[in-house]
């Protein structure tokens, strides 16, 4: 292996550390801010209210948003 | 926005209203990627058709060499798994984070630039194939001229879905928006990296399938699987009108994904020449993913009971609970197929195959099409034109996908057994294939009969051919005016 082949490789073998090093850091410290986010914020807190949060005045809970006829009582456990 | 106090009418329209200003905001680029998804999906069932029937009747379609099985097989899977997957995920993105965050799409043109340019590079992609430019790189097939389009585009996508999220006036954050965030954050950062270091600056040896690998697993689970899964987790209970069941369940979900998905891309390559551990460390991953897959299929399961009656009318329920549940039985069979025992039969077999499309089809695809169900007529503002064309099209594709499973299983796990064994001929194990062969081509003539009536329910309602959709949806079957609640 000449110097040059040597550098060459060298270089590879550090893109390969770098990135892989990178992601690692990248993946991981993204995760540990979104959770460190979401507790700051209390999105673990009100499980119940989390889970209602897609309804609303027009679209309540107990309500079939494919239009579903509603004449019978449509319960649902909250 | 809970709703735990009495509500006005006043209530009720002034919500309608900004829900249905929503809407309009992202009516034009959605439906874009939307439709633009469903042509690259007839263009791929074309082509897998064609790559199907060849491998049980070799001198069809010999004429030319754009048609040979490796290129029609290539641009097949890039076609459905690139072009119709990653454009119907982008969608997705768009419409539900702006749906979730209660606020307006800002500057649209500018995502249907970002799909312009998806569907610049699909072009040159497929094309490109079947010209034989193609990379013999699995999943990473498209020619080297098309990654900066894809990369511009999902870039815009994933910047204007965290802007939006950014902007939002729903304060929590549902489970939903967690699994598209994540989606957004990942793919670019996996598509761009897998690129580099096998293309651009390609790293030497072993470490390259090993990056082939970690971005073709991820594709699925980091890309794929998120938006699938989020879309499931707004629309079971969106359509009955309950809550999920456990929320508590579906953020674990969401998190030990976030954390065991990424280690299982290396069980592709076990019984391959990379370092034992790390095979050991994806097994150990995958064996792992029985947690967010258990939660995820408990928390539906549960939501679903009491109103499984519901799926007799609507589609947009069927396609998805169909695409729920093979999730949980295409997670569970990956897990176990991530075995080193159970992976020395299978591997290498249509055994796998069969494994990729009931994830990539009866989970992905199924689920796509409820979200397709629930949302255009949305976004139009018209109903579907033919109940009739609906059933053909979930027929056809639900008995197609399990034709295919369920042969492609048999016939590959006894492939694999009689290749481990040296004394069976090789040509005794084609020729036992090729029932399950004619089986698939089957199963894909069915498949391709139900997107072409999807295909044709999707032109009505954009050309404006059903009716309004104040008068009610489109469904299955029709309710009897008395019975009332289908509650089941």
């Amino acid at each position: 292996m000449n110097t040059t082949e040597f550098i060459n490789r060298n270089s590879a073998d550090f893109m390969i550390l770098a990135t892989i090093i990178g992601s690692v850091v990248m993946f991981g410290g993204a995760a540990v801010l979104a959770m460190g986010w979401a507790f700051r914020h209390r999105q673990f807190e009100n499980f119940q209210q989390g889970a209602q949060s897609i309804f609303g005045p027009d679209e309540p809970i107990g309500e079939t948003t494919d239009e579903f006829p509603r004449v019978v009582s449509d319960s649902c456990d909250p | 926005m809970a709703t735990t106090t009495p509500l006005t009418q006043t209530d009720r329209e002034r919500s309608a209203l900004e829900r249905r200003e929503i809407d309009a905001s992202c009516r034009v680029p959605v439906l874009y990627f939307a439709t633009s998804a469903a042509f690259w999906l007839l263009v791929g069932t074309v082509l897998g058709i064609i790559a199907s029937i060849k491998l049980h009747s070799p001198y069809f379609l010999t004429g030319s060499p754009e048609l040979t099985f490796g290129r029609v097989r290539m641009a097949h899977l890039q076609a459905v798994g690139v072009g119709w997957s990653a454009m119907m995920v982008m969608a997705a993105a768009i419409w539900l984070m702006c749906r979730l965050s209660r606020v307006a799409l800002i500057y649209p043109t500018l995502l249907v630039f970002a799909g312009t340019m998806w569907n610049i590079g699909m072009i040159a992609d497929v094309v490109g194939i079947l010209s034989g430019d193609a990379q013999s790189v699995e999943w990473l097939d498209a020619p080297s001229y098309v990654p900066p389009f894809f990369i511009t585009g999902v870039g815009i996508v994933s910047a204007w879905t965290v802007a939006t999220f950014r902007r939002r006036r729903e304060l929590h954050v549902y489970v939903t928006q967690w699994y598209i965030l994540a989606a957004v954050f990942w793919f670019p950062w996996l598509y761009t990296v897998a690129v580099l270091m096998i293309f651009w600056m390609p790293a030497t040896g072993v470490i390259q399938p090993v990056v082939n690998w970690w971005f073709g697993h991820n594709y699925l689970g980091l890309w794929l699987t998120p938006i699938a899964v989020g879309t499931t987790y707004y629309i079971i209970p969106k359509v009955i009108g309950r809550p999920v069941h456990s929320y508590y369940l579906s953020i674990i979900g969401f998190w030990s994904l976030a954390l065991f998905y990424s280690w299982a891309g290396m069980h592709h390559l076990i019984g391959g020449p990379i370092p034992a551990w790390l095979a050991t460390a994806s097994t150990v991953g995958s064996m792992m993913m029985f947690i967010p897959v258990i939660a995820v299929a408990i928390n539906h399961h549960m939501t679903m009971l009491g109103s499984f009656q519901r799926l007799k009318y609507s589609p947009a329920l069927r396609f998805t609970v169909f695409g729920a549940i093979s999730y949980t039985a295409v997670s569970f069979q990956g897990s176990i197929e991530a075995l080193k025992d159970f992976s020395e039969v299978a591997h290498f077999t249509h055994y796998t195959v069969a494994h990729a499309h009931l994830g990539m089809y009866g989970f992905f695809t199924m689920t796509m099409f409820g979200l397709f169900y629930y949302m255009v007529p949305r976004l139009t503002g018209r109903e579907w034109a033919s109940p009739t064309l609906i059933r053909v099209h979930f027929w056809c594709d639900a008995i197609g996908i399990t034709i295919y499973f369920v042969s492609l299983s048999i016939g590959g796990w006894w492939q694999g057994r009689m290749l481990n064994n040296p004394n069976i001929p090789m040509p005794n194990i084609i020729e036992y294939l090729l029932r399950f062969l004619f089986a698939r081509s089957l199963a894909g003539g069915l498949i391709g009969l139900g997107h072409l009536a999807f295909a044709l329910l999707l032109v009505a309602n954009l050309m404006g051919w059903g009716r309004q959709r104040s008068g009610g949806p489109t469904y299955f079957v029709e309710p009897a005016p008395n019975a009332g609640d289908v509650q089941g």
